[in-house]
Formats: C-alpha cells, sequence, structure tokens
C-alpha cells in the first residue's frame, strides 16, 4: 500500500502514526542518526504492525529497486502474526483538517528556464511544486464587484503578498524557507472582466511581485558555515482564468510568473549558482486528488 | 527527480519487470517574451508533462496514516515515501 508523508511532522507527532513511524524508521538507514540532521526522510517498507521490511535514502534506480525486492522478499518470508498487530487507529490532526472545500486549490509548479549554463545533470530539468489554498471569500476577491465588461479590482493584497512570500519563492531544486511579510517589496495583481458568457466571466490577470531577504544562513547544506547571504525572487504575472457564476467557482485558472530569482538556501542546493537566474512558474487549477496542504501552511493563519 | 524514479522502480518492480534508466536530460526552448500571444506558449512550457507526472501513477495515499490504515483492509505491507516536505506537495 503506497503512501507518502511529510517526514518531520511523522517524527515529531506525539501520537499513535508518529509512534509507529517512529518504530519503524528506528530500524531504517537513519537510525539513531543526529548529525549532520536527525532527519529519517527516505523510502520505508513495513508491516502494517510496524515490523520492519527494508529502506533507503537514495536517488539511484537500482538501489531502490534492491530495497523493493529486498522488502518483498522479507514479507513473503514474515510470518502472519507478526505482519499483523492489534489494530488501533491511528487518526490524529493533520493540516488536510483545513482544506478549503469550497474555496480553490491551485497547483504551483516551478522551473528554472533557460539562460544558464547547462549543469548536465538533474539541475537542468529541476522543477517542483506546491498547492495555494483559498478560502470562499478569498476566491471571491478575485471578482469585480459589478461583474460588468471591462471592470477591473484590485485583488486582495493578502492575498498577493501570501502568493509572494510564500509560493513564488526559490524551491526548484529544494525545499526553501519562506520569505517573511516584511521582505515582500512589491505585490500587486489585478483581474479584468474580458468577456461575458451566458454564465461566466473571462478574466484578464496582471500583476508583479518582488520579495527579498536579506541573513546569515548557510547555502549549502551542512558543508558551508553561516555568512552573510541575500536572496530574492522577482515575477512579473499574467494569466488568464473562467469564473463560473452560478457555481461561483473557477473553472479555469492560469496564471503565468515569469522573473528572476538570486541567492540560495541552506537546502535550495543553489551553492554553484546564487546569482541572478531566470524562473518561472504555473498556478493552475489542481488536477490532484491529494489534500496535501501548501508548504508554508502554518503562514496562511487559518 | 526521485519523483521519477521512484515511480518507475515501484511498477516496475511490483510488475516484476526490470527497470528503465533515467530518461536523457535536455531542456525546451522557451517562447517570446511573455505577453498575452505568448502565455499559452509559456503555461505549456511550465505545466508538468506527463513523463514528469509518472509518480502519480502510483495510487499514493496523502498520509502514513491512511496508508497503514489500508494496508490493514487489504493486508499487504506499507511502502512509505517520507520527505522533508510533502513528497506529493513542495519537497
Amino acid at each position: 500500500m503506497p503512501a507518502a508523508d511529510e517526514v518531520h511532522q511523522l517524527s515529531t507527532r506525539k501520537d499513535a502514526t508518529g509512534d509507529l513511524f517512529r518504530l519503524i524508521a528506528e530500524k531504517g538507514h537513519y537510525a539513531g542518526r543526529t548529525k549532520p540532521t536527525s532527519t529519517r526522510q527516505g523510502i520505508y517498507a513495513a508491516a502494517p504492525s510496524g515490523a520492519f521490511l527494508a529502506s533507503i535514502n537514495s536517488r539511484n534506480p537500482r538501489a531502490v529497486e534492491k530495497m523493493l525486492r529486498e522488502a518483498l522478499a522479507n514479507w513473503e518470508a514474515m510470518p502472519e502474526s507478526e505482519r499483523f498487530a492489534d489494530h488501533q487507529d491511528l487518526g490524529g490532526q493533520s493540516w488536510s483538517r483545513l482544506y478549503p472545500e469550497d474555496g480553490m486549490v491551485l497547483q504551483i509548479f516551478s522551473r528554472d528556464l533557460p539562460g544558464k549554463e547547462a549543469s548536465g545533470d538533474w539541475r537542468d530539468l529541476a522543477w517542483n511544486q506546491d498547492f495555494a489554498w483559498f478560502r470562499r471569500g478569498e476566491v471571491l476577491s478575485f471578482i469585480p464587484e459589478s461583474r460588468k465588461l471591462g471592470e477591473r479590482i484590485e485583488v486582495d493584497p493578502k492575498l498577493v503578498r501570501r502568493l509572494s512570500s510564500l509560493h513564488l519563492v526559490d524551491n526548484v531544486r529544494g525545499q526553501v524557507p519562506p520569505f517573511n511579510d516584511r521582505d515582500v517589496r512589491e505585490a500587486e495583481l489585478t483581474a479584468t472582466i474580458t468577456a461575458i458568457g451566458n454564465n461566466t466571466l473571462t478574466l484578464r490577470l496582471k500583476g508583479k511581485t518582488r520579495a527579498e531577504a536579506s541573513g546569515v544562513w548557510s547555502v549549502n547544506g551542512h558543508r558551508d558555515t553561516p555568512k552573510d547571504h541575500h536572496r530574492g525572487v522577482a515575477c512579473d504575472l499574467l494569466g488568464e482564468a473562467v469564473f463560473n457564476t452560478d457555481k461561483e467557482r473557477f473553472t479555469s485558472f492560469e496564471l503565468v510568473a515569469l522573473g528572476e530569482r538570486w541567492g540560495g538556501a541552506k537546502y535550495n542546493a543553489r551553492a554553484d549558482d546564487l546569482g541572478r537566474g531566470p524562473i518561472g512558474y504555473l498556478l493552475t487549477l489542481s488536477r490532484s486528488d491529494a489534500r496535501v496542504a501548501p508548504a508554508s501552511i502554518w503562514r496562511y493563519g487559518w | 527527480m526521485l519523483r521519477r524514479i521512484l515511480a518507475g522502480m515501484v511498477c516496475g518492480v511490483i510488475a516484476g519487470e526490470s527497470v528503465a534508466s533515467e530518461p536523457p536530460l535536455t531542456q525546451s526552448p522557451t517562447p517570446d517574451a511573455l505577453s498575452l500571444d505568448t502565455l499559452d506558449a509559456w503555461v505549456n512550457l511550465l505545466r508538468l508533462d506527463e513523463q514528469e507526472l509518472c509518480f502519480l501513477d502510483i495510487a499514493w495515499r496523502d498520509t502514513f496514516a491512511q496508508g497503514v490504515e489500508e494496508a490493514y483492509r487489504v493486508r499487504k505491507p506499507v511502502l512509505l515515501w517520507a520527505m522533508n516536505g510533502h513528497p506529493l506537495g513542495c519537497t
């Protein structure tokens, strides 16, 4: 049964889910590890009881294949009594409880764009993604009140600042801390009604964002000493969206953000590329069934 | 990259097949400057393609707890992909 989850929450939560994960992880590839970090990220195979089968943290396809075959062999050899324990309800709290059922979920894809010397490895095709959640009231802030052709509205600045600080970040090669709200220097987005159908409004979206931060941090994982750094992302935004006035929902939403990123953070793998480089994002309606929370959901203030 | 590797690994091993190697690395050329005329081209460039989304061919449960609950029901082992940052989101 394949499952994906966020490892820091699993490692630290104080409930049956956390206990079960730690039971497995402390027999795995990072068991007992505290340096350079105490992360337990990786791929684990286990019986539902928590009986360990195999694990690995590797990008090497052959190594992962070997681990999976080992896990299957161990499963086959494991007595039924070890596979299943007395079942307990794992349950527990998760950010998915905040999923905006009647709002909007955007999927945000980020990529580097050509313009710098190719690395010749995974970095040339790196991409990442995130989800952005909007409550119903926030969705409606994209819609001009009069709903007349040519009418324009400034999208709630709080939402645009949230996009800039939490979502338009340089996560292409790996995780990066969000910007603070005070780091946002520009954040504007207008929505203009460009067409009206029987039950639809077509909107043109246009704007720009800029966030930058300075401070002392590492840019190469645990391999460099923290020192003064500066990082930022500046984008022009352009897009189109279709809003269904019967359902009061967007049925199409495509917003492109193009611009520059510069600097690096501890884990976003920019140590070799701290200068300015082109970056692009697509914000589009999520086609995923996953109720995976935005990476910085705790900053939403919901 | 791990997303793509893992999708190929899991599908291949479960099917009893040998596993394909990684695809070649090539970047697509970019359209002209962003404008209403080039918007569709930029959307297409930035949208993930099927190959990039192949890791979703696996029916990942969103949480470890959900995976364990279902594993009990179908009497199967659990394969957990646990990363700093949710693997199905930003990792």
